[in-house]
């Protein structure tokens, strides 16, 4: 028997300065309702369980299909992408909703994951190909090399690594699991390998992958399976040779 | 305090290497040595005296054992501070063992200040006539015991689990099943250690493990050959 309404519990926070509130709702079942549908259902009619009238709740989403990551949000306490959180799997209790904890709240379930996207720069996640002239095709991959590279390209710096992290944290400089794994994919890259070096050393100092404490909870919580222990264990390595090159050869 | 990114590299290395050399293989030969009580008061008493007799015995203490672990310790509790444990939310076995390490480092800084300074610095266990006959004394007080099996438990888990970590930190782990075969590995030395230290400690206590010997076992270090057993 389909069961007849969906209750929900919503934590507010109208400015990244106020304090957070809970809100309940409860909204009428539909068949193959997301979390998402379920806000975009609350939009329509701002009115909380016992009646009261209410903002609409503000939260952040692009895709729909769980490749932009931008939906993230803690779903009965679980990091993960709102739009393939299906309300039926959900279980019968209340659907709780929260914002990720580690970044700073915008406002409701949107927060600022800017301090990840930041970290990206650091690591220099990218691959430099412009010249002042023709630079001509870039070296190919190997299908092997492929496969393990798109691996770590699914990646859509959704935050569920870095929210479940216990050494990302205000206490710590570690810049979190999703960035360093973005240096396994770079420096695999025949083209971005010329900045193997860089990437590497940004990675040797405080905040990168010597901070990791191998609790191994980012890859029990990535959306996208990315291997990121064996990125953590092979760039290990290859700090730890680079180290001894730089102690021994210079 | 400001360190460059090659310093603080070389510091968390060197930190994850003292843990395995030289403090996690002191702690096998302590272990070891605290098995001979098994063996009996003589026989425990004349390995503490080789050791005591051992040539340049203070700076291999020194150097060899306290200056390491003062190390292992200082920046372990750092890095202990960094944490934000989180188990009860998320309870994966992983998780565990990484709050249990940290958990099992910073009981082994107050249990380490305790068993040093009653053992070593206190003064009466190395001008005691009889070193076994001490300890025996010592761990009698149930309370002492209790803390002793604590921490000679956090020891053996914190090496063991430590060679996890040292795996992957190194690199000599990188693949997934190199890490789980590294997480069993640790725990298998966790157990056989305590296993070891356990029964050394109740070998002070007057336990007797002998089935395991040699017939030509050698006593006081002199070759006393037992010929009635052949």
């Amino acid at each position: 028997m389909a069961r007849k309404t969906i209750a929900l519990r919503i934590k507010r926070q109208d400015s990244p300065t106020s304090r957070s509130r809970w809100e309940e709702f409860s909204l009428p079942w539909q068949a193959n309702m997301n979390v998402v549908s379920c806000l975009m259902e609350i939009r329509k009619h701002p009115v909380t369980r016992d009646g009261h009238a209410t903002t609409p709740v503000h939260w952040e989403a692009s895709c729909l299909e769980e490749v932009c990551g931008s939906c993230t949000m803690l779903v009965n306490g679980k990091p993960r992408q709102s739009c393939t959180a299906l309300i039926d799997s959900l279980g019968d209790g209340p659907v709780t909703l929260e914002p990720l904890t580690k970044f700073p709240v915008v406002r409701d379930l949107q927060v600022d994951r800017s301090p990840m996207f930041d970290a990206l720069k650091r690591v220099k996640a990218w691959i430099p190909i412009d010249g002042s002239y023709d630079l001509g095709p870039g070296p190919r991959l190997s299908p092997a090399e492929q496969e393990v590279s798109y691996a770590f390209s699914r990646c859509m710096t959704c935050g569920c690594c870095m929210e479940v992290c216990p050494q990302y944290n205000d206490k710590s400089d570690f810049m979190g699991p999703a960035p360093i794994a973005q240096v396994r994919l770079f420096n695999s890259h025949p083209t971005g390998r010329m900045n193997a070096r860089e990437r590497l050393e940004e990675i040797m100092g405080k905040g990168g992958l010597v901070d990791c404490g191998n609790a191994q909870l980012c890859v029990e919580a990535c959306p996208k399976d990315i291997p990121l222990t064996e990125a953590f264990g092979e760039l290990g390595r290859q700090t730890t040779l680079l180290w001894l090159q730089q102690l021994f050869g210079r | 305090m400001k360190v460059s990114d090659r310093t603080y590299f070389t510091l968390k290395r060197l930190h994850s290497l003292t843990g395995v050399v030289p403090v996690g293989l002191f702690l096998l030969e302590h272990l070891f040595t605290n098995a001979r009580a098994l063996q009996g008061p003589e026989a425990f008493d004349q390995a503490a005296a080789d050791l005591a007799r051992l040539p340049f015995v203070v700076l291999i203490e020194a150097f060899g054992i306290w200056l390491p672990i003062l190390f292992h310790m200082v920046l372990g509790i750092l890095i202990a501070t960094t944490a934000q444990a989180n188990v009860g939310k998320h309870g994966y076995a992983r998780n565990w063992q990484y709050l249990l390490q940290r958990a099992s480092g910073i009981l082994l800084v107050f249990y380490l200040l305790y068993h040093t300074w009653a053992l070593r610095f206190a003064g009466g266990y190395l001008t005691s006539s009889s070193p076994y006959q001490y300890v025996n004394e010592h761990l009698a007080n149930p309370a002492v015991m209790a803390f002793y099996v604590l921490g000679t438990l956090a020891a053996c888990y914190h090496f063991g689990n430590g060679l996890f970590g040292f795996a992957i930190h190194w690199g000599i782990a990188t693949g997934r099943g190199a890490q789980n075969a590294a997480a069993r590995l640790g725990l298998l030395v966790f157990l056989a250690l305590s296993a070891l230290g356990l029964a050394a400690l109740l070998g002070f206590r007057g336990l007797r493990l002998d089935f395991l010997q040699k017939p030509h076992a050698q006593e006081h270090g002199t070759v006393v050959l037992s010929g009635a057993s052949r």
